[in-house]
């Protein structure tokens, strides 16, 4: 009867250990599918962004920096982008918002548009671009301008 | 007689005791040590599989971003060039002009040929590695034609680096 207890108690310090390495071993692996899925989604949205932007870059170009011929060209050809408006005092900020980011371009007098893409939406609510004020990309492009 | 079996009764004890005291390695810590070794390798690939996805992704943004820097720095020299070259700058100017803008400036280039007036070879280079440039020809504007100065024919990415084949793979994360 000892006996039989005895090894009741030690199979029931075997399960109790192999549960805590294991709890161990899973919150480690865990982690490390965390924070494998928050690199791919940052990756995803960079892509994203930076495909995107250079698209809007080289519409930009094609239409001689004219942000009304960008906006139409959008309208017509992007069926991703939700809403495309020009904004600003003089009309020198051109915005096409998406399901998770946002373009934002930003034309200069010298024929030169600083596009920023910005996250909203699920990137911005999962705080992935959190550190640089949800900012996920930006590029600068000039137009040739008669060369 | 008694001392005997009191000796004989405290060995089998100990003997039971030692057997029973043995690391037990049974059916649960078996699938224990499946399930830890499936979750490591499963989440350790994960990891390398998204850090590689990572450092792709972020060259191709490294890359984008310089092509279009040299891109603007190509036009901006050639309007320099191009105002230079029509106030009646030597060749020797307008070189210095580019190098000193970050690009080079060659004369006569190899399409002069099919073109009426004197070409000109803008390279810009791409990026920091400069393995590859923004290569513009530029043609003197000749009498008659709108416009004075240089105009652009051609521009293209030319890969100036030599190519090699990459034959390594990495299957340890550093």
């Amino acid at each position: 009867m000892q006996h039989r207890d005895r090894g009741s108690a030690l199979f029931l310090m075997e399960l109790v250990i192999a549960v805590l390495f294991f709890s161990i071993c899973s919150a480690v692996c865990l982690s490390m599918f965390g924070k494998s899925a928050e690199i791919a989604l940052r990756s995803a949205a960079l892509n994203e962004a930076v495909v995107r932007s250079s698209s809007l870059a080289e519409i930009y170009k094609a239409e001689g920096g004219r942000l009304e011929g960008v906006a139409d060209v959008l309208r017509q050809m992007d069926e991703e982008a939700r809403n495309v408006r020009i904004s600003g005092g003089d009309g020198s900020r051109l915005e096409v918002e998406y399901e998770d980011m946002t373009l934002r371009l930003e034309a200069s007098g010298d024929r030169t548009a600083g596009i920023t893409a910005l996250a909203v939406g699920t990137l911005e609510e999962k705080e992935t671009f959190s550190s640089t004020d949800g900012e996920i990309y930006a590029l600068k492009v000039r137009c040739g301008g008669g060369y | 007689m008694d001392i005997k079996r009191l000796q004989e009764n405290g060995r089998k004890n100990a003997a039971l005791w030692k057997r029973d005291m043995k690391l037990n390695v049974g059916g649960a810590t078996l699938i224990m040590i499946f399930a830890v070794l499936c979750l490591t390798i499963f989440a350790a690939l994960s990891l390398a599989t998204a850090s590689a996805e990572n450092a792709a992704v972020n060259k191709f943004a490294e890359t984008t971003s310089g092509y279009y820097e040299a891109e603007a720095l190509s036009l901006d020299l050639t309007e320099k060039l191009s105002d230079a070259y029509a106030s009646g700058a030597t060749d020797g100017r307008l070189a210095e002009l580019a190098s000193s803008s970050g690009g080079m400036l060659a004369g006569e280039s190899a399409i002069s040929a099919e073109t009426e007036g004197r070409t000109f070879t803008l390279a810009v280079p791409l990026g920091k590695d400069g393995d590859s440039v923004i290569s513009s020809i530029l043609r003197e504007r000749v009498p008659g034609e709108p416009g004075e100065g240089l105009e652009v024919v051609s521009s293209a990415q030319v890969e100036t680096g030599k190519w090699e084949p990459d034959t390594h793979l990495q299957m340890i994360m550093e």
